[in-house]
């Protein structure tokens, strides 16, 4: 469906009616033309209102702090040390210890800031947290970019990238974490994918699939969308089936190449997964799916905080809901006509199910704010979700609820309570 | 194609049919909310009456999370928070004569009695209490108490352990309190 203004440089030559439609069957949603300079003037000023969003959090943060807690200190605490120990000393494995390891952290992000690191001599707390915030105001001017593919005009695109920068998970990216980077990455992959420029795609997930499990599920992902848009094409043929197996490869090589480096260097390549025992023991594949089946960690979640409404649990609680919210798209992009021909339906699917696995391993719901939530934004930046949630007064209680979530982020980070 | 004309039936799209399942399905999921939530509610009543007795007077060597059991039909307690380490400080007021703790001990590795000399730092003088199984309430007087805290050394910790209903504690555990009663002015 062709959405918005085509202007008269950009229509396709024209076509009997009947063709015409033929045509648009056979391409599948089509992205709105944008016009060069407002393809400029709106991602730019998503940046700046990025920039200016990440200057408030460090300030909230700053001022909230106790006077003897340094803001560096605070804002590289949880996964950021693990990622700088990496960094600074590479990865280390002990096969008999049962405690936490860092080859669970995937290796994107602390080769970046290494690299960061020997190029500009900065510390790698500066280039942590630098770079969260500048990857941040990347990453806002590409979900512009993306809304405005979908046939947003320029006041609903910065409306919708007011709502990510103001999302509770935006507070890790003035942290030291990959989450930015990550979602420059997932947001690439959807422009890419708009434009219907597969090897770009199949390259940015692949990037991400170095940095993130996340990233394995965007492969997945992206290989089923690629097959049902081959079968629905009717363009099954050797080269086509050639190409799909290339940009599936492509798609997985951040993994591919984890797997080699723990190969060669500790003798096993799945060192990544075993790690993960230090944070959640492994279940029998019966019980994790009747977990995942029975949405088992959402309901834990809601009864944990409803007895202790304290701590972490709230952290699990604003998951929950998160979940909630993701599993409401996911159905609402099932419905949509074309939906299931999205490569984000099939994105956000998988990275659903890989949150899901991991928060049944900790029994309650984990992580689906800060994975999640930020791969919905590109998601639903397709036209009726976005034109919903931009309208005035859904706009207003949208912001409401987020910024709640962000307060309370902002209050655990600045109180030293865990968040996820 | 879709059939045209007044008497044509309308058939829902599959896509509909997808979204309505997956709809169900999570809805469905949600069900058993409707009872599990009331208890825990009521329990999470039970944590911040706890949390409001014994928020301010716990000292160091205790976990500082506060753990609730559902099951209201469990006679005892609804919440309780678990010492962390062999010893653990609780603060007094001066004008205090006695405090009554609701505790409950680990079980020792030896099947012993867990047992908690009780000291305060200004005064040589201990008190000795012996803990039976489950909760139970134990009075200590503060007479010849001048500080303003009074020092738990258990004679028994245990860790890692799994206990509340299997839940894992990596600290080594003592004792759970559940309740504080306060004699005296203040």
């Amino acid at each position: 469906m062709i959405r918005g203004n085509v202007t008269a440089t950009t229509t396709p030559p024209q076509l009997a009616p009947a063709a015409a439609l033929e045509t648009l069957r056979a391409s599948g949603p089509q992205p709105t033309p944008v016009p060069r300079r407002q393809a400029r003037r709106v991602p730019i000023a998503g940046a700046m209102m990025s920039f200016a969003s990440s200057l408030v959090f460090l300030l909230v943060v700053r001022v909230l702090l106790p006077p003897y807690e340094g803001l560096w200190h605070a804002l590289m605490t949880w996964d950021a040390s693990w990622y700088r120990d990496i960094a600074i000393h590479g990865y280390s494995w002990h096969p008999t210890s049962a405690r936490g390891q860092n080859p669970a952290f995937f290796p994107l992000y602390p080769l970046f800031e290494r690299f960061a690191h020997a190029l500009t001599r900065l510390s790698i707390t500066g280039i942590a947290i630098g770079s969260s915030i500048l990857f941040q105001a990347v990453a806002a001017g590409l979900l512009a970019l993306i809304a405005l593919g979908e046939g947003a005009t320029d006041r609903q695109a910065l409306a919708w990238v007011t709502l990510f920068l103001v999302s509770p998970p935006a507070v890790f990216d003035i942290m030291g974490y990959y989450s930015a980077l990550f979602c420059v990455l997932c947001f690439l992959a959807l422009l890419f994918a708009q434009r219907r420029r597969l090897w770009l795609v199949a390259l940015a997930i692949g990037l991400a699939s170095g940095m993130n499990p996340l990233g394995i599920a965007f492969a997945a992902g992206f290989v089923l969308w690629s097959v049902i848009e081959l079968v629905a094409k009717r363009q099954v043929s050797f080269r086509s089936t050639g190409v799909l197996v290339g940009q599936a490869f492509l798609s997985i090589t951040g993994l591919f190449g984890y797997a080699l480096y723990l190969l060669v260097r500790f003798g096993n390549p799945l060192v990544f997964y075993q790690a993960l025992k230090g944070w959640s023991l492994p279940l029998p594949v019966s019980t994790l799916l009747t977990r995942i089946v029975t949405f088992e960690p959402v309901r834990s979640s809601f009864t944990q905080w409803a007895a202790v409404p304290y701590g972490r649990n709230t952290s699990f609680l604003i998951d929950a809901v998160t979940a909630l919210v993701v599993a409401t798209l996911v159905v609402a992009l099932a419905a949509a006509k074309g939906g299931c021909r999205t490569l984000g339906l099939w994105l956000v699917v998988f990275a659903f199910l890989v949150v899901q696995v991991q928060s049944a391993r900790w029994g309650s719901e984990a992580s689906a704010t800060r994975f999640l939530l930020p791969v919905s934004f590109g998601v639903a930046a397709i036209a009726p979700v976005r034109r919903r949630l931009t309208r005035p007064a859904v706009f207003t209680v949208t912001i409401i609820v987020l910024l709640a979530g962000t307060a309370v982020f902002l209050q655990h980070l600045v109180t030293g309570q865990w968040i996820d | 194609m879709p059939r045209e004309g007044p008497g044509a039936r309308r058939v829902p799209r599959a896509r509909y049919l997808v979204a309505a399942g997956l709809g169900v399905w999570v809805v469905a999921s949600l069900v058993p909310l409707a009872w599990t939530l009331p208890p825990a509610l009521r329990s999470g009543t039970a944590v911040r009456r706890l949390h409001n007795q014994i928020g301010t007077l716990l000292g160091s060597g205790w976990l500082g999370e506060i753990t609730s059991s559902a099951a209201t039909e469990a006679k005892g307690p609804a919440a309780w928070e678990w010492s962390s380490g062999p010893n653990s400080t609780i603060t007094i007021q001066p004008t205090w004569t006695a405090i009554s703790l609701e505790l409950k001990p680990i079980t020792c590795a030896d099947r012993k009695r867990q047992r908690i000399v009780v000291s305060s730092s200004d005064t040589r003088a201990t008190q000795t209490l012996i803990l039976k199984r489950g909760f139970h309430w134990y009075r200590i007087d503060l007479d010849r108490v001048h500080g303003n805290e009074l020092r738990f050394s258990y004679r028994c910790v245990q860790a890692p352990i799994a206990i509340d209903n299997g839940l894992r504690h990596r600290q080594p555990l003592g004792v759970a309190i559940a309740g504080l009663r306060v004699q005296g002015g203040g």
